[in-house]
This record gives C-alpha cells, sequence and structure tokens, in this order.
C-alpha cells in the first residue's frame, strides 16, 4: 500500500480513462468521481480499476442512449457515461429517471452525480444505481497491484520518447 | 458630463484574452510575491535559519522557519555536489545543486532523516501530507564564481554584473497541491497566508533566496577563510531567485479556466476603479509620477538575447518614454485623469507599455485595489457541473457571444492546425509537436479548444433549438469537454484564452509569461518560443529585514540603484 494525494489519484484515474479510450470530457468527470469516492472512504480506485479493465477500447458500446434512462434494455452501460447522464440532468433528473440495465461499476456512476450535483438526493441516487453506499473518512491508500494496473492505461496516453522529440519537443 | 458615481467598464474579455495581450502582462500590486509578503509583513511573522549544517564542500542541509500568528512552515533544504555535466534546468534532469521541501510546522530529526531519502530524488522520490511543495534550483555558474570567488578575498562582486543575471541559483521546478505526495491544497487552502494562488509554493521560493544567499556566502568563508567577507545588504537584495520554466506551465492556464477568470478579473476590476478616480491628489500624482521613472529604470536594466523579446523590451522602453513625454505636457488635476491616460495609452502604445501602464496605474491607490489580491483564488470544482437542462438554443448563444474568434476557421489548413500538445512517457516531459511531421498527434493533450468549439458548434447546428444539452452530450460525449468550458466561460469571461493554441504561430510563451507576471516574476528573458527564465523576488527585503523594509516598495528598482 503506499498513501497517495487525492490530486494524484484523481490525476492517475483521469489519465488512465484516457487511456482506455474515454473522451477529454467524460474523463474529467471519472478523476473527479473517484477523487470523490476516496475523500469520502469509499474503495474508488478498485471500483476504477474494474470498470476500465472491463469497457478497456470498448466505451460506445456501454454508452446509454436517452432511451436506456427511461428504461429501454441495454446490454451494460457503463457507470462513467451514465454518471455523466445523470449529472447533466441536474437535481431533479433522477426523478424521470429509470434503469433497467446491468451497470458496470455503478460507484463511479454515483461518484460522479455527487461531485457534480452537490444538492443530489443521495438514498434516491444509491436507490437507483444498486448501490449502498456508506461514506467514511478519507482513504488514501492504494495498492501496488492496483496503482500498477492503472498505470497500465495511464501509460497509454504518453507519447514514447524519441531523440527528436527531446531535442525538438521543449524548445 | 459623467455622473459622480461613474464606474469605468471592464476592459473586454476579447480584449484582454487574445495570447499576445497576455504575453505583455507586468507585475503589479495584485501579484502573489508582493501580496505575500504583504500580508506577513502586517502580520508579524518571524524568521529563524533553526539548522545550518554545510560542510566544507558545500553539502548538507538546512532548515529555514517561517513563524506566524497560527502556523510555522519550514523551508527544509539539502545542499548537493553537484558535476557541472550534470547540471540542466530540463524536467528530465536527474541531480541538481539544491532540492527543498516546504514542511508544515517545524520538522523532527526523524522526518529530516525520511525527507534526505525522498527530497534530492525530487519526482523518483515519495514525500508525505506534512510537506506543501516539492522543488530544486542550479546555480548560474557564471555568477556563482564571480560571487564566491569575490567574497572569498574580501570584496564586492561587480554590481554591474550581478544586475545583468539576477540571481545565483534559478529554481527548475517547484512542485505543489499533492504532487508526489504531497499535502493536497484542498487541505490548506482555507487557512491564513496560504489561502491564496500559489502562496505555499511562493513562500518556499523566498526561503529559498535566503538559504541561497547564505550558501554562497558560507562557499566564501569555506574558500576565503578570515578574509573573506559578506555581501553589503543593499548589493545582497538586488539578488533574485532565478527560474526556468519550460511548456509545464502552459497547460495550467488551460485546465483551470476558473483560476484563469479571477486573476484577469481582479487585475481588470483593478484597473476599472483607478480609472474611476475622479480627482488624483497631489501625492497620488508623484506616487505615479515616481514609479514610472522606477519602471523605466527597470526595462533598461531589462535584458534578453530573444530576437522577439529584444523588439518587445525596445517598444517598452520607447512606451515610456513617450509617456514621460506625455505626462509632462499633461494636466493630470482634469477629471478621471487615469482613464483619460488609458484612453491615450491604448491608441499610442504597444501591448506592452498599455500593460505596464496598467501596473503603475494601480501604485498609489494601495487602498483603493490591494483588498482584490484575496479574490484571485478559485474552485474550480464549484463550477464543474454541466448544465444539461439548457436548450441547444442557449448553447449556440453562448458560442457566439464568446466565441466567435474561434468559427470560421480551416482546422484542416496546417496553419490552424499546425501544432500538438503532447506529454512524453520522458519523466512526463509536456511537450509541443508538429502535426504534420512528428509522431504522436493521436496522443493530443485537450488544447484544441478552438477547433473542437467549431466542431461542438457545428454538432448543435444539427438539432432543434429547443433539445436539452444533456440529450445531445449523450450523443455526442466527444464534445463534453468544450460544452463544459463553453457554459463556464458564459459565467467567467477571462476564462477562456482567445487564441487558437495549435495554430502555427502560437507562442507557448505567451502563457508563460501571463502566469508569471501574476505570480510577481520579472526580467523575462525567453530562451526559445516555449521556455523562459525569469526573476523573482528581486530586491525584496531578505527575511530578516521584512519587519523594517518600507511597505511593498520593492518589485522596481529604486532609482539610486
Amino acid at each position: 500500500m503506499t498513501q497517495y494525494s487525492l490530486t494524484e489519484i484523481e490525476a492517475h484515474c483521469r489519465k488512465a480513462a484516457r487511456g482506455a479510450g474515454y473522451h477529454w470530457g467524460e474523463v474529467n468527470d471519472f478523476g473527479m468521481a473517484v477523487r470523490w469516492l476516496c475523500a469520502h472512504g469509499i474503495d474508488g480506485t478498485g471500483e476504477a480499476l474494474m470498470m476500465l479493465k472491463t469497457v478497456d477500447g470498448n466505451c460506445d458500446a456501454h454508452r446509454p442512449s436517452a432511451n436506456v434512462l427511461q428504461g429501454a434494455i441495454h446490454p451494460t452501460i457503463c457507470g462513467l457515461s451514465l454518471g455523466c447522464a445523470l449529472a447533466d440532468r441536474g437535481v431533479d433528473g433522477l426523478q424521470n429517471t429509470i434503469l433497467n440495465t446491468p451497470i458496470i461499476a455503478p460507484l463511479i456512476a454515483y461518484g460522479i452525480v455527487c461531485n457534480a450535483v452537490a444538492q443530489i438526493n443521495r438514498p434516491a441516487l444509491g436507490a437507483l444505481l444498486g448501490v449502498d453506499v456508506q461514506t467514511n473518512t478519507p482513504q488514501m491508500d492504494v495498492s501496488t497491484a492496483v496503482w500498477t494496473a492503472l498505470n497500465g492505461f495511464v501509460h497509454r496516453t504518453y507519447v514514447p520518447a524519441t531523440e527528436e522529440s527531446r531535442l525538438k519537443g521543449a524548445g | 458630463m459623467r455622473p459622480d458615481n461613474w464606474k469605468a467598464p471592464l476592459r473586454p474579455a476579447d480584449q484582454m484574452m487574445r495570447l499576445a495581450r497576455m504575453g505583455s502582462f507586468h507585475q503589479s500590486r495584485l501579484s502573489f510575491m508582493r501580496s505575500l509578503l504583504r500580508r506577513m509583513k502586517s502580520e508579524g511573522w518571524r524568521f529563524d535559519v533553526k539548522l545550518f549544517e554545510i560542510n566544507d564542500a558545500g553539502v548538507g542541509r538546512a532548515v529555514y522557519c517561517a513563524i506566524g500568528p497560527k502556523h510555522t512552515y519550514s523551508l527544509v533544504a539539502f545542499a548537493h555536489d553537484l558535476p557541472d555535466d550534470q547540471r540542466s534546468d530540463r524536467v528530465i534532469a536527474q541531480a541538481w545543486d539544491t532540492t527543498f521541501t516546504l514542511f508544515d510546522g517545524v520538522p523532527t530529526e526523524a522526518d529530516l532523516q525520511r525527507l534526505a531519502q525522498n527530497v534530492p530524488l525530487q519526482e523518483a522520490g515519495r514525500i508525505s501530507n506534512t510537506e506543501l511543495s516539492l522543488s530544486r534550483a542550479n546555480r548560474s555558474t557564471r555568477l556563482w564564481g564571480h560571487v564566491v570567488g569575490h567574497l572569498a578575498k574580501g570584496q564586492q562582486p561587480d554590481a554591474e554584473f550581478v544586475n545583468s543575471i539576477g540571481y545565483l541559483m534559478r529554481t527548475t521546478a517547484v512542485y505543489g497541491n499533492g504532487k508526489f505526495g504531497a499535502a493536497d491544497r484542498a487541505t490548506y487552502h482555507d487557512r491564513p497566508l496560504l489561502d491564496g494562488p500559489f502562496r505555499a509554493e511562493l513562500l518556499s521560493v523566498y526561503l529559498t533566496r535566503a538559504f541561497v544567499m547564505d550558501l554562497a556566502e558560507h562557499a566564501a568563508r569555506v574558500k576565503g577563510g578570515d578574509t573573506a567577507t559578506k555581501l553589503a545588504p543593499d548589493l545582497r537584495r538586488q539578488f533574485g531567485i532565478g527560474n526556468s520554466t519550460g511548456l509545464g506551465m502552459a497547460p495550467f492556464l488551460t485546465f483551470h479556466p476558473a483560476l484563469l477568470n479571477n486573476w484577469i478579473a481582479a487585475r481588470e476590476q483593478a484597473l476599472s476603479r483607478v480609472r474611476s478616480v475622479k480627482t488624483a491628489n497631489a501625492a497620488e500624482q508623484a506616487t505615479f509620477a515616481n514609479f514610472l521613472k522606477r519602471a523605466t529604470q527597470n526595462a533598461n536594466d531589462w535584458q534578453s538575447q530573444h530576437p522577439l523579446q529584444i523588439d518587445k523590451i525596445a517598444a517598452l522602453r520607447a512606451d515610456l518614454s513617450a509617456l514621460t513625454g506625455h505626462l509632462a505636457s499633461t494636466d493630470l488635476s482634469t477629471e478621471y485623469p487615469w482613464d483619460a491616460l488609458m484612453v491615450w495609452a491604448e491608441t499610442t502604445l504597444s501591448a506592452e507599455g498599455q500593460e505596464q501602464l496598467v501596473s503603475l496605474l494601480l501604485e498609489p491607490y494601495p487602498d483603493l485595489v490591494d483588498d482584490l489580491a484575496d479574490c484571485m483564488k478559485a474552485d474550480e470544482a464549484a463550477h464543474f457541473a454541466i448544465e444539461g437542462t439548457k436548450t441547444v438554443a442557449e448553447c449556440l448563444d453562448c458560442i457566439s457571444e464568446n466565441y466567435a474568434w474561434a468559427l470560421g476557421q480551416d482546422y484542416t489548413s496546417p496553419e490552424n492546425s499546425a501544432r500538438f500538445w503532447y506529454v512524453s512517457e520522458e519523466k512526463l516531459e509536456p511537450r509541443l509537436g508538429e502535426r504534420y511531421e512528428d509522431d504522436g498527434a493521436t496522443l493530443e493533450q485537450p488544447h484544441a479548444i478552438a477547433r473542437d468549439i467549431a466542431a461542438y458548434h457545428q454538432t448543435l447546428l444539427q438539432w432543434p433549438p429547443d433539445a436539452l444539452l444533456a440529450d445531445v452530450l449523450i450523443q455526442h460525449p466527444e464534445h463534453r469537454q468544450v460544452a463544459r468550458r463553453a457554459q463556464l466561460t458564459q459565467k467567467l469571461p477571462y476564462a477562456e484564452i482567445r487564441d487558437n493554441q495549435i495554430s502555427a504561430d502560437m507562442l507557448p510563451i505567451d502563457m508563460l509569461r501571463c502566469k508569471l507576471s501574476f505570480f510577481g516574476a520579472t526580467k523575462f528573458d525567453p530562451r526559445s518560443d516555449r521556455w523562459v527564465r525569469i526573476c523573482m523576488y528581486q530586491n525584496a527585503p531578505f527575511p530578516d529585514e521584512l519587519a523594517n523594509a518600507p511597505s511593498d516598495d520593492w518589485a522596481y528598482p529604486s532609482l539610486n540603484q
């Protein structure tokens, strides 16, 4: 176990989601969600890794359409894109939402919405997502295995080092 | 006739947020170094060299404490024996002359032992939540040798040579906010003193300057023995601490839009308050005239080898000369004299000169503007949520209002998409590539705001005006980043750099200059279009002088220098 700062956790997970194929705006929500979860004593990095390993490279296949939020059935949706869709609907969005589709990493969706919509009804959100969330003191210890596995995704976002890049890129 | 409560309008974002304008900013009363020292002076901070264990080879450790009413912060410094061939300002360097951390409190011996195992490694080490920053500095080899050599012989160094470089060491990175295990800014951002942007980092730099001067005098004592002398206090203060900054600083402005807005807004608000002054009394006029002379001295001292900066400095000197001439024939006892001066400047001076004038106009009015330094922090998270219940029509209006500069360009043309920003796997150094020549464009970082806004705009045009943004983004998650930025810019007009960050003629040094001017840096000396050397705290009182120094009077050279 290594203790990381919340800033490190957020940045690491944001980059990892990018490495898994998500769009920039989405990965910002993802990083903030994992940060929120860890700040509230929840194993955000473990949930993040599980989701990225499951979705890896197939992000489009796990995105909800508008009718999925109205109860339509879809094979699976990921917590990241579901969380974004719910967060964008704001504090009243839960009232008109019905979910009948399995969710990969529902805690990520929970974190995205709680982070973005401070006034959200958390019990109702938990019920919608099928998660029972107990918050606690911050959880910033991350196992080497989880951090390293996330780093595998992160590393995909870096441009390989070359002599030309070293000479030209930074001036 | 203007009404008595006439308020000068803020300068528009379309003018202020162009890179050429941002790249012409100067330090001002609102700069963070100045507000930090003002605060420490007013709160009666004390300073103590708790430990100075440096051997005759210049290797060892030191602890410099800043002791405030509620908190103590300690610079923990490590001095190393660095071979000349390893001295590099690049992020990819592996070793440095000196390494530092700012400790929260007073470190125990166990803390120092732990830090000695990690701080010298910099990015390859780990610090903890009792540390607020991590940094390093390298010697200016030319000036270090000159100063130590002269002091060892009992002589003072050559003042002109000192001034031509301005520092004995330059920092090459100052990390904060949770980096490498350090405390998250959120854990201390509500403490007095550290409640403004970059306060912890700039406190560490302030203490670093003091340590570096002591280290040089120590080296002179070792070399010269009883013959050695110390620097004369007036000359000593002319040493700032340098900084060498590359592309890593540029993304910060793009990815902290609320903070950028608040910096610019505070400065524009300050300018508006001064322009709204109906009559300037004799003392205020005299203060302005005095600072104009000092700014002229500063411009005359400013040296750079870079063609772009040479031209800018020449323009600034000409501007200050024109301003001096204009003042000689201008009656400042008329109504709204400062507003009239700005109106004159906007049609007469270069951007360098106009922005220098803005900084100078704040000097006579501490009571009017200094409180705005407290408005320069921002909670980015507070502006993070996307209001998906906005309609497509509203989103289009927002783009028309704030992003006209980005529309109507062909982003497939090489000149409009020439560059891409990326992160190298080599020590994660941020770099800039040529899209049509270099590998790696598929790993582009999201700096192409102009191009992406234009694409978002095209998508929105395909939707019914009353459709909701949330529904657009479900189908088009690729626009999520700029949809968020556009909403933010609607609320915070100075949040967005209003220039294409991937164009062929974009100059990263403009972004660096903007950010560093808010820090309070001077003597910008670009070494290419993408990295710059600067000076910090030059002429500032040292910690042991702060209590008795004139209030906030150090940021321009004094006229007898």
